[in-house]
């Protein structure tokens, strides 16, 4: 664990100037799935419902109007913030999710350490206890950090 | 079927408990709706459109609707969905479009049971929430309103992914009875879609999906029967100078009591802000007087942040005179009144091509608005636009 947080660390560190930019995409420190790119993209536009461990995900999205979510949006999936509402809405109007959870990254970090099925994103401006991160979104490149 | 129906009956019976008592179910309520407003111009007054504007100046009321849903998780894996619809064209009486059961068998596998969207093409599903695609009416030629668009049965649907590749399939038995061409005949004439079976399925490996479907079913159109083998048709049956093992054989080979089959396959591809989709269909009651629908659209789409702008083409054709009925039919005499059945029960068809713009001025909602321009079989060329806005809540 805690090779993994240096790393994250020095992922940061390297790519200070433009930081504020950065996202993490994290889960709760429990949760040992593996991941991938495509596996990230599958969680989030539901062609998959679960983790490579077989349990299922539960997707929280900083808020609605955030520009961390727009960049999110775009960047790993390639759509508008209202590109992916619209998708959402696709899904529930067929009863297949619940209205997409927003929270602030305060709420976020407890939801992602409370909840082990959880997986989230946020800035990357500091690692938080009993948060894994799986990935790192700087510049459109999405860079996996896997054990 | 009566069992479905009332299971269904029973559901909503659970629903109400569930509001009435209070019980600690996490329950969702979300809407959606369309407000449009569109004009058709022709050569003639009623180009007869399938189903488009068919009556002269500003329509607002053949595409504005509005639906509600509420979802409530009874346990665990298991909750309850419903869908009310108040369409303009139907004066907005609420219709329970779904009403189901989902039982969450793992979390990419589920089983849902009572009132389900019956998968003819790639969107039936989501055909009425506007707001969840970028066109400004989805493909007409393809999306045509059915009345048995929603059936009673049991669903099976699954997920798979594999690296890139991402796979999902839905299975669906289900039953229709009801009421069509409630606006041709006042009450409508009603039908039987029995055993209804249905595979679809969809692959996609990162931006790009295939995806298709099949859908078969038991029509009982003896209501139908009777009104295409009016009296006159009989008495003309009749005179026609065939023998009467060729007048059965007429009312054999023409009539709609026969299976059923819906077909459906496309792609769609996206890559950076350009969007291409094409999706085809062919549908029909086999063997009968009805013939076989051919329909087609391709559509490229482009983003400009928070603009989409969509151009297709879609095309939707019926050769009355081909349909398998009529060419199983000896008698010249006997052809010629077939001939008159089908071409007043078939749509000719038409091509059009549609330009449309999506602005997405706010959260949850969009406005839109189109210039489409095409031409009839029957009944020459046309042009026409609609502006309106879609939203969901």
């Amino acid at each position: 664990m805690f090779f993994k947080q240096l790393r994250v660390l020095l992922l940061l560190a390297i790519s200070w100037p433009c930081a504020a930019a950065d996202m993490l995409i994290v889960v709760n420190a429990n949760n040992k799935s593996e991941f991938t790119p495509a596996q990230l993209m599958q969680l989030y536009l539901r062609k998959t419902e679960r983790f490579s461990d077989g349990s299922a995900a539960n997707l929280y999205h900083l808020p609605r109007d955030s520009a961390e979510h727009h960049q999110f949006c775009m960047e790993l999936l390639n759509l508008t913030a209202n590109q992916y509402q619209s998708f959402w809405s696709r899904l529930l109007f067929t009863g297949n999710v619940s209205a997409m959870r927003h929270l602030t990254p305060e709420q976020l970090v407890i939801q992602i350490q409370q909840d082990v099925s959880a997986i989230g994103y946020m800035p990357a401006t500091r690692v938080h206890a009993g948060v894994r991160a799986v990935a790192i979104l700087q510049d459109r490149q999405l860079t996996m950090l896997n054990p | 079927m009566k069992f479905v129906s009332h299971v269904t009956s029973c559901c909503s019976f659970l629903l109400l408990i569930t509001a009435s008592m209070s019980i600690q179910a996490e329950v969702e309520i979300h809407g959606f709706g369309s407000f449009r407003v569109g004009a058709i111009s022709a050569t003639i007054e009623n180009p007869n459109i399938v189903e488009l504007y068919q009556q002269s100046g500003l329509n607002w009321r053949d595409e504005s609707l509005f639906g509600l849903q509420t979802n409530i998780d009874l346990a665990e894996s298991l909750s309850f969905n419903t869908q009310l619809i108040g369409k303009g064209f139907n004066d907005f009486d609420p219709e329970v479009t779904l009403a189901f059961v989902k039982y969450q068998l793992s979390p990419d596998q589920q089983l849902r049971f009572g009132r389900l969207s019956m998968p003819f093409f790639s969107q039936s599903d989501v055909q009425y929430v506007g707001y969840t695609h970028d066109y400004s009416r989805l493909p007409k030629a393809t999306y045509w309103r059915f009345e048995f668009e929603t059936a009673d049965g049991i669903s099976y649907e699954a997920k798979h992914t594999l690296g890139d590749f991402n796979a999902k399939y839905t299975l669906i038995w289900a039953e229709f009875k009801g009421e069509v061409f409630k606006n041709v005949v006042p009450g409508g004439l009603e039908i039987e879609l029995n055993a209804m079976r249905s595979m679809s399925a969809a692959v996609g490996y990162k931006n790009f999906d295939v995806y298709a479907g099949l859908l078969e079913a038991d029509a009982n159109g003896k209501n139908l029967d009777n009104y295409i083998f009016s009296p006159a048709v009989q008495l003309a049956v009749a005179n026609s100078g065939a023998d009467l093992a060729g007048q059965q054989q007429f009312f054999d080979e023409l009539s709609l009591t026969k299976a059923a089959s819906y077909q459906f396959w496309g792609a769609r591809w996206r890559y950076g802000d350009w969007k291409l989709e094409y999706e085809r269909a062919i549908y029909g009651v086999l063997n009968s007087v009805d013939a076989l629908t051919y329909t087609q659209y391709l559509a490229v789409s482009r983003r400009l942040d928070n603009f989409i702008f969509t151009l297709h083409r879609e095309k939707y054709r019926q050769n009355a005179y081909g349909a398998a009925g009529i060419t199983q039919l000896s008698s010249t005499s006997l052809i010629k009144i077939a001939q008159q059945i089908s071409v007043g029960v078939n749509e000719p068809g038409y091509a059009m091509n549609v330009l449309s713009m999506r602005y997405d001025f706010a959260s949850n909602m969009a406005l839109k608005a189109d210039y489409f321009r095409g031409s009839s079989y029957n009944n020459g060329p046309f042009t026409g636009f609609s502006i309106g806005v879609d939203f969901v809540f």
